[in-house]
C-alpha cells in the first residue's frame, strides 16, 4: 500500500504513506501563517508539522485563527 | 451576606444547587476583566453586570459608530460618537446598580496591561487583532490569570479557555503561533450579529462557572462555532513544549 486514505475538512483524499503534515499543507498550498491544523481532534503544535507522520484514517480539520470580535 | 434586595434579585441564581448563597457571594467579591466592548464584550459584560459579578472592568479605546449597533447590543443609537466604555458603563449600572464599574479608555501599554491582568480574578478575550490577542494571552500566562478567548467572523466562532492557574494550561500561542494579522476582520468581512452574540455569552458563562468554581467544559480546548449549520466542533489543546511564550512559565 503506498497510499493512505485522510479526510480533510470533511473531504476524503488519497495522500502517499508517510506524508508529513508539512507535505501536505505544502501539497495543499496552504500558506502556513495563521493556520491551526488538529487530527482526530487533537491540535497537532506547529513545531511537530515537520516530524508528524499522517495516518490512515486520519480526519484533518484545518482552520484559520478568529481575530474579529 | 446577600441585603434583601440582593437576594431578590439573584433569586434565580439562589435556586441553583450549582450556584447557590455561595456562589453569589463570590460572584459579588469577583473582578473580571473584559479587553475590548464590541460585539463579544457587548453581551458578555451585560450578562456578568446582571449576574451580579461585583466589579467589572471594561478596556477600550474606541468610540461607538453606527455601524456597530447592528450587533454590539448594549449600546443606543443616542450613544453614537461617545467612548464606548463610558456609553457601556450607564448602561450597565442602569441595568444593575449593586456593583462597580470602571472604565479603561486607552489602548494600555503592556505595564499597566500587566498591572490591570494581575488584579483581575479572570480576564475575558474580546479583542478584535491578533496582536492584542497574543499581548493578553502571554501577560495572563505570565501572571498565571485565567483567560477566556471568544472570537467571531461571519458566521464562525472561537471560543477556548486557558487556565493558567494550572500548570498545565497551553496558551494562545501553542495554538496560533502567527502574529501576522489576518486580512479578514468585522469591518471587512462582516459578521452577523448573534454569531459574536453566542461566543460572547458563552465567554459570560465560563466566567461565571469559573468563579463560582464549577468545572470548564472548555479548559484546553478550542470550540469551534458554524453559525450555519449550527455544529460544533471541539479540539484538545495540548502544551506546546516548544512555545516560546508559556514555556519559560512551565515550572
Amino acid at each position: 500500500m503506498k497510499e493512505i486514505t485522510i479526510v480533510i475538512n470533511g473531504q476524503s483524499q488519497q495522500v502517499a504513506k508517510a506524508t508529513k503534515v508539512i507535505d501536505l499543507l505544502a501539497a495543499l498550498g496552504h500558506a502556513e501563517q495563521g493556520m491551526a491544523l488538529a487530527i482526530n481532534q487533537n491540535i497537532i503544535s506547529r513545531s511537530e508539522w515537520p516530524d508528524h507522520v499522517l495516518q490512515d484514517g486520519d480526519d484533518i480539520a484545518l482552520f484559520q485563527a478568529i481575530a474579529g470580535g | 451576606m446577600l441585603n434583601d434586595a440582593e437576594t431578590l434579585r439573584y433569586s434565580r441564581h439562589l435556586l441553583l444547587e450549582n450556584v447557590g448563597e455561595a456562589g453569589q457571594l463570590k460572584l459579588k467579591q469577583a473582578k473580571v476583566l473584559i479587553m475590548g466592548m464590541g460585539g463579544l464584550g457587548a453581551p458578555a459584560s451585560m450578562y456578568l453586570a446582571a449576574a451580579g459579578v461585583g466589579s467589572l472592568v471594561l478596556a477600550d479605546f474606541d468610540q461607538l459608530d453606527v455601524t456597530n449597533l447592528q450587533r454590539q447590543i448594549c449600546y443606543d443609537s443616542e450613544q453614537v460618537g461617545q467612548a464606548k466604555v463610558d456609553a457601556a458603563k450607564s448602561r450597565l449600572l442602569a441595568l444593575n446598580d449593586h456593583i462597580r464599574i470602571r472604565v479603561i479608555n486607552k489602548k494600555m501599554a503592556q505595564s499597566q496591561l500587566a498591572m490591570e491582568i494581575g488584579l483581575a480574578d479572570i480576564v475575558l478575550d474580546c479583542t478584535d487583532n491578533l496582536a492584542s490577542r497574543h499581548l493578553i494571552s502571554q501577560v495572563c500566562c505570565q501572571t498565571k490569570t485565567p483567560l477566556i478567548v471568544g472570537a467571531g467572523i461571519r458566521l464562525e466562532g472561537q471560543l477556548m479557555m486557558f487556565d493558567f492557574s494550572q500548570p498545565d494550561s497551553a496558551c494562545y500561542h501553542c495554538l496560533f503561533p502567527s502574529t501576522e494579522e489576518q486580512a479578514l476582520n468585522c469591518s471587512n468581512s462582516g459578521v452577523l450579529g448573534p454569531v459574536v452574540g453566542t461566543i460572547g455569552s458563552l465567554q459570560a458563562l465560563e466566567a461565571i462557572k469559573y468563579i463560582v468554581g464549577l468545572p470548564s467544559g472548555i479548559k484546553n480546548q478550542l470550540k469551534l462555532f458554524d453559525g450555519l449549520s449550527l455544529n460544533w466542533q471541539s479540539f484538545a489543546i495540548k502544551r506546546d513544549p516548544d512555545c516560546p511564550v508559556c514555556q519559560p512559565y512551565s515550572k
